[in-house]
């Protein structure tokens, strides 16, 4: 059980990264992305890409620079090119584009790796070792996991100080408050957009790297990821970082138990029947509060 | 004269602000009551509540005898014959304006063209006519109103709440929008009238209720009831009376 | 309003007809099989295409489910074909829109609740779960293997078996003239313009006296009924389904594609989507299969939907008009305006 729940909350250390992206940029320019799954696997074979190029047996975590530059960029590219002229329209609008990106994206990238699933040979030290918890309880944590776990979380907490503590962050959360009061007061609106949809970009691709380790690649993984990282915000709140952190958490450890106690064919039933339950529950999530209609 | 709608003791409150406290009016068959008072006073609420938008913390709404409204979702309130328009109108946009309130018609009678029909008698009577094939995106604000309205009287109704009809207009569309509350009216329509252009409320209502804060401050004949000193004072501040 | 349906439907219905009358004859100009086959496959996703395009076209109630609907046609019937000594599709395929009809009910119920943008997310969820329960109980769905007939030989059409493409391509497009038929009767019907409304203004529709999660609920049967007899149709064609292809994620897009690309809310668009899709993916499969790993054709579609949100919401057919106007010009007409509303 302490097992499971442990488990659980390593992994979802993880999706709390990419839904903290995510919900960056619902929460700056009101719009989900579907794609954010995608953003994922591209992370995941640009990692395994330059992984390829070092040393054997490096550890992959070198790698954070590179990835985060890399899918910074990337996202920068796709704002300027596409979300950019859908920002202010109508929800079916982003959300035709998005699912479309994912598409293109998950079959690009079939397009470029072929539908093999690819494995990081990382050491055997990282893949298998364990740390043992509170010696005496016979509790095992895997060591890529604790790793993720912990850049996860120094990632979420770089992400609250600054939208807390700097002049962009605060412009950020300005602009997501109301884009018009923001932009008569003079900040930079579409800087605050491509700045924040490159973020939520970036995370996802860094998640991307750090599930590396655990999870294979292939074209398709993206969708499974978009649909936890859209759990989890929904379940923490739109637009609402710490609750998406919370969220992604017991999403994880959602999805441990019931491939522990259950089975783990029904973990992404038990995780699509969890986000149905909150969308119909608690639609402002754990944390939101209704809002008063206009 | 007959009651068609009693409020009693309305309260509700949106987390922290009370928004309507411990409201009462009625309203006569056939009469256009105004319902004034300052921004923010509550009348938007109000027409919310009858309508079901939102449903009261206490207090009892009374239409037409019935006194189950609290149970009616909003498209059942409607077609028990509570019609309302909206303070920005809100046009079916890719609808043309035949469409709209065709659409509106049929939900009230079997056969189609039945609908049809009334639709077309509709847009006749509230000036539309040869306009029935250009779409809603298209028309000017003053217009949109009225459609508003037209669809609104395409659901039979008893009550008719016009929420801020004539913000916006210009004076001879104003008085254009008058004759057209006028011909309702005289339909057997009554009408409960929200508004902030006090000319048109004197012109046009039988009586009036003002609200300020969330209460009843006053009611009665609008020529009266404008003078009143606390009317006033609510509507123009304090220091108006000493100017 | 009378003298109006009658007047121009019938011009209206010339390009139709025309068009109608091409896939009928269109068999006989073809030299290879496979190129019927092509045509088939865009009958299927063009009457997939209008059911999608039914809900979120004219309702623009974006779901991604409707390959949940189109596996439980194709299942329900091969299940009874495989277990209940071959029932006819004829048959099953109205069982097949009851059980549609049932998960439709399930899905609504809970998604109707919610608007924009979670509606959308809650489809995926709930597709994502039938998906997964069509693997999970896999003594009776053959789980991730999913259903394949035994060799069938002989031509009989009670139990829709030929050892030709054409009869199944006559069978196709007949679905895809009921579905254009039940498309029009739907716009035209009381239902249609309630969704019609919602989808404008769904508060003022409501405060009119339109049940909005009645409509919705409503529109979703009627698209589920068309997407369960198109899959009961699909199934007995190929002969073999499985959960990761007909209830897949993957295919609910594939299906949306015709519509976003033809034009959404529109009647054609659909039809016309399908037809400029499928052929081009057939083409991006046969020259480019090598290029890659594979996938151009679907990653082609993921940017053809890109393309299209972008740069032409309406879809490829809101072409339509200006092409006519530009025939009509080069034959010297004059009556330009009413060119515009031929197809719109």
């Amino acid at each position: 059980m302490i097992q499971a729940i442990i488990n659980g909350l390593l992994t979802g250390g993880v999706y709390a990264l990419i839904a903290v992206g995510l919900t960056m940029i619902h929460g700056v320019m009101k719009i989900v992305n579907f794609a954010q799954g995608e953003f994922l696997a591209i992370g995941m074979y640009i990692s395994y890409v330059l992984y390829q190029l070092l040393p054997a047996g490096t550890i992959p975590y070198w790698l954070l620079l590179p990835v985060a530059v890399a899918m910074f960029f990337i996202g920068c590219i796709i704002f300027k090119a596409t979300i950019t002229r859908v920002i202010g329209k109508d929800s079916t609008s982003y959300i035709l584009l998005t699912v479309g990106l994912s598409y293109l994206l998950s079959n690009g990238l079939q397009l470029i790796f072929g539908p093999n699933y690819y494995s990081m040979q990382v050491s055997d030290e990282l893949k298998y070792g364990t740390v043992e918890l509170f010696s005496n309880l016979g509790i095992y944590i895997m060591d890529s996991r604790l790793i993720a776990f912990a850049f996860a979380v120094v990632f979420v907490a770089i992400i609250h100080w600054f939208l807390n503590k700097t002049d962009i962050g605060c412009a950020m959360r300005a602009t997501a408050e109301n884009q018009t009061v923001a932009a008569s007061l003079g900040i930079n609106s579409k800087f605050c957009f491509i700045f924040a949809f490159a973020l939520g970009t970036m995370f996802a691709g860094v998640s991307g790297l750090l599930i590396s380790p655990m999870f294979m690649a292939y074209p398709k993984i993206g969708s499974t990821f978009s649909i936890i990282a859209m759990s989890s915000m929904v379940l923490g709140g739109l637009g609402n970082i710490r609750g998406a952190m919370v969220g992604g958490l017991l999403i994880g450890i959602v999805e441990s138990l019931t491939s522990i106690y259950v089975s783990s064919e029904l973990s992404p039933i038990a995780i699509n029947v969890a986000l149905m339950l909150i969308l119909i529950f608690r639609p402002y999530g754990l944390f939101g509060k209704g809002e008063r209609k206009a | 004269m007959k009651k068609i709608l009693e409020i009693k003791n309305l309260d509700k409150s949106f987390g922290g602000v009370h928004a309507i406290n411990d409201l009462s009016f009625e309203i006569y068959e056939g009469e256009i009551l105004g319902l004034i008072g300052p921004n923010g006073c509550g009348k938007s609420t109000t027409v919310n509540l009858i309508t079901g938008v939102y449903i009261q913390d206490k207090g009892e709404i009374t239409f037409n005898g019935d006194t189950s409204l609290k149970k009616q979702s909003v498209p059942q309130r409607a077609k028990m014959g509570l019609a309302r328009t909206f303070q920005s109108p809100k046009p079916f946009s890719n609808m043309t304006v035949f469409d709209s309130v065709y659409t509106i018609c049929m939900l009230y009678h079997r056969r189609m063209k039945d609908a049809a029909k009334k639709a077309e008698e509709l847009l006749e009577l509230m000036n539309f006519s040869g306009m029935a094939d250009t779409l809603c995106s298209k028309l000017p604000i003053e217009q949109r109103k009225w459609l508003d309205m037209t669809r609104a009287l395409a659901t039979n109704p008893k009550l008719l709440m016009l929420d801020e009809c004539l913000a916006g207009l210009t004076p001879s569309e104003m008085d254009a929008s008058i004759e057209l509350v006028k011909r309702i009216n005289g339909m057997g329509v009554t009408i409960l009238f929200i508004e902030h252009v006090m000319s048109a409320v004197v012109n046009l209502c039988h009586r009036v209720v003002v609200m300020n804060e969330g209460h009843f401050l006053s009611q009665g004949d609008p020529n009266v009831v404008m003078r009143q000193p606390e009317v006033i004072k609510a509507y123009l501040g304090e220091d108006y009376e000493n100017a | 309003m009378t003298k109006n349906l009658t007047g121009t439907s019938m011009k209206k219905l010339i390009p139709a007809v025309v068009f109608l009358a091409v896939l009928i004859a269109l068999p006989n100009f073809f030299t290879k099989s496979y190129y019927t086959r092509v045509a088939m496959e865009a009958c299927y996703f063009a009457s997939l295409g209008i059911a999608w395009n039914i809900l979120s076209g004219y309702g623009r109630q974006t779901c991604w489910c409707a390959a949940s609907f189109f596996a439980c046609g194709a299942y329900t019937s091969m299940l009874m074909y495989l277990r209940l000594n071959e029932v006819s599709p004829f048959l099953s395929v109205f069982v097949g829109m009851a059980v549609a009809c049932v998960l439709a009910f399930i899905i609504g119920l809970p998604c109707f609740k919610l608007s924009g943008v979670f509606f959308s997310i809650a489809t995926i969820a709930c597709a994502t779960i039938f998906r997964n329960l069509l693997i999970v109980f896999n003594d009776f769905t053959g789980g991730t293997l999913g259903l394949a007939f035994k060799i069938r030989t002989g031509n009989n059409l009670w139990l829709m078996s030929f050892e030709s493409t054409l009869p199944y391509y006559y069978i196709a497009l007949a679905m895809m003239v009921i579905a254009i038929v039940v498309e029009i009767l739907f716009v035209r019907s009381k239902l249609g313009y309630y969704l019609q409304a919602i989808r404008d203004d769904q508060t003022a529709a409501e405060s009119l006296g339109v049940r909005s999660s009645r409509v919705k609920m409503g529109t979703l049967l009627v698209c589920a009924c068309l997407l369960a007899a198109t899959g009961t149709v699909y199934a007995f064609q190929v002969g073999y389904i499985d959960p990761n292809v007909v209830a897949s994620h993957d295919m609910s897009i594939r299906i949306g594609v015709m519509a976003i690309l033809g034009g959404m809310g529109t009647i054609w668009g659909p039809v016309v989507g399908a037809f400029i899709a499928i052929p081009m993916l057939e083409v991006a499969n046969n020259y480019l299969s090598t290029v890659g790993g594979g996938g151009a054709g679907y990653a082609m579609y993921g940017l053809l939907i890109v393309l299209i949100v972008l740069f032409r919401p309406a879809g490829v057919i809101s072409l339509w008009a200006p092409f006519v106007r530009w025939v009509k010009g080069l034959f010297g007409k004059k009556d330009t305006a009413k060119g515009g509303a031929a197809k719109s």
